[in-house]
C-alpha cells in the first residue's frame, strides 16, 4: 500500500460522507470510497438507521426499454456515470457501470434535502406542522440557535 | 439551490457541509454556532446543510417522529422496497436532514415514483409544488422553503428534484409521473450538464 493510498484510507475511516479533497483522488479511489467504503460504514448501527426490504422480489429490469433508447445508452456509456435508471409507466429500468449493482446502496448526498422537503410538505398538508410558527417555537432546541 | 443560514463563510475554518462528517459533531452543535442570518454585500456564502438539519428538529417538535421514522412510515412502507436502505445519523444519534440517504437504484426510483404520485394525487401538495413552495417557520426565520431544496427545470417547471454534490440526481416530472436517477462520480463538484441530461431523459420518456 503506497503512502498516497494510506492517507486516503485513513481519511475515509474518519469521515465517510465526503470525498477527501486535500489531494486529487483518482476515479477508482472515489468509486471505492462511494460504492464500497460508504456502504460498509452505513451498516454500523451507530452511523445509520437501517431500513429492511419488504419483499424478496427483485425488480425485473425492463431490458427492452433500455435498448429502445439510444439516449439512455449514451448516458450509460459515459465514464462519469456509475448508474442510471428511470421509472416509466410502472416499469423500472436500471443500468450500472464499474462495481455498482442493483443492491448497491447509493449515497445520494444532498438529494436527501429534497426528500426531507417532501416529508415536511406532506406533514404540513396533513396539518401536523404549523407553518406560521417560527422554527424556534416548534423546537425548544432550535430556540437556542439562530432559528 | 441554497440551503442555510447566511453567514460569512470566510470567517470559518471548515465548510458547514463538512462539519458533521469531518468533525463528528451533532446537528444541534452545528446549528448552535453563532450565525449571521442576514445578507451583506461582499459576503461569501457557504453552501450549507443548516436548513435541512434544522427542519429535522422542527419535525420532531411537531410530529414526535424524527425524519427517518417519517420516511419509513410515510414512504418506505409504501414502496415495496427490494434492498436494504440507510439513513445517516449524527454524533448524537439523530437522523441527519441534509445528506446521507443511501438506497438501491430501484428503490430510489420507487421512492421517486411514490413521491411523484403523491404530489400528483394530493391537491394540497400539488398547489405547493406548483407555486412557490412551503416556507416553514414564519417570515424572517422562514428559511426552510422546499424550493430551496430542489432543482427546477427553467424550461419546464413540472420537472424538478434533488441533486447531490458529486452529480447524483433524482428528478421527477409531475406532469407524467416519470422519474430519472443518475449517479455520477465527480469528486467535489458536479457538471451542470447533468441537469440537462436528466431533463432530456425525462423529455424522452414523455
Amino acid at each position: 500500500m503506497n503512502k498516497f493510498f494510506k492517507i486516503f484510507a485513513v481519511a475515509s475511516m474518519v469521515s465517510y460522507a465526503f470525498v477527501p479533497t486535500s489531494f486529487a483522488a483518482t476515479t477508482e479511489q472515489i468509486l471505492e470510497f462511494r460504492l464500497e467504503r460508504i456502504p460498509e460504514a452505513l451498516t454500523d448501527p451507530s452511523r445509520a438507521v437501517l431500513f429492511s426490504p419488504r419483499t424478496d422480489d427483485i425488480v425485473d429490469e425492463e431490458q427492452s426499454a433500455k435498448n429502445k433508447s439510444e439516449y439512455f445508452e449514451l448516458i450509460h456509456n459515459s465514464p462519469n456515470n456509475v448508474a442510471i435508471g428511470y421509472a416509466h409507466n410502472g416499469n423500472i429500468a436500471t443500468s450500472f457501470n464499474y462495481q455498482a449493482t442493483d443492491s448497491t446502496p447509493f449515497f445520494m448526498y444532498s438529494v436527501k434535502k429534497f426528500v426531507v422537503g417532501f416529508l415536511v410538505a406532506d406533514q404540513v398538508c396533513k396539518g401536523n406542522i404549523d407553518v406560521s410558527k417560527t422554527m424556534g417555537a416548534m423546537s425548544s432546541e432550535l430556540s437556542k440557535t439562530a432559528y | 439551490m441554497s440551503s442555510g443560514v447566511f453567514y460569512n463563510a470566510e470567517e470559518r475554518n471548515i465548510l458547514s457541509y463538512r462539519e458533521i462528517t469531518r468533525n463528528g459533531i451533532s446537528m444541534l452543535e452545528q446549528l448552535s454556532v453563532p450565525k449571521k442570518p442576514h445578507s451583506k454585500p461582499g459576503l461569501k456564502f457557504d453552501y450549507s446543510n443548516y436548513d435541512s438539519n434544522a427542519l429535522t428538529f422542527a419535525v420532531i417538535g411537531s410530529t414526535d417522529k424524527n425524519v427517518a421514522e417519517l420516511f419509513e412510515t410515510e414512504i418506505w412502507k409504501n414502496i415495496n422496497p427490494s434492498h436494504n436502505g440507510y439513513w445517516a445519523i449524527d454524533a448524537s444519534g439523530l437522523p441527519v436532514g441534509a445528506f446521507g440517504l443511501a438506497l438501491s437504484a430501484s428503490d430510489l426510483l420507487k421512492v421517486g415514483s411514490f413521491v411523484s404520485n403523491r404530489i400528483r394525487s394530493d391537491e394540497c401538495l400539488m398547489d405547493y409544488y406548483n407555486d412557490d413552495g412551503i416556507v416553514v417557520g414564519g417570515d424572517k426565520k422562514g428559511l426552510a422553503n422546499w424550493r430551496k431544496h430542489s432543482w427546477v427545470n427553467p424550461q419546464n417547471l413540472n420537472q424538478f428534484g434533488g441533486m447531490g454534490y458529486g452529480g447524483q440526481v433524482l428528478m421527477f416530472d409531475i406532469s407524467t409521473g416519470n422519474v430519472v436517477f443518475i449517479y455520477s462520480n465527480y469528486a467535489d463538484k458536479y457538471d451542470d450538464n447533468i441537469f440537462r441530461v436528466a431533463w432530456d431523459l425525462l423529455n424522452e420518456l414523455r
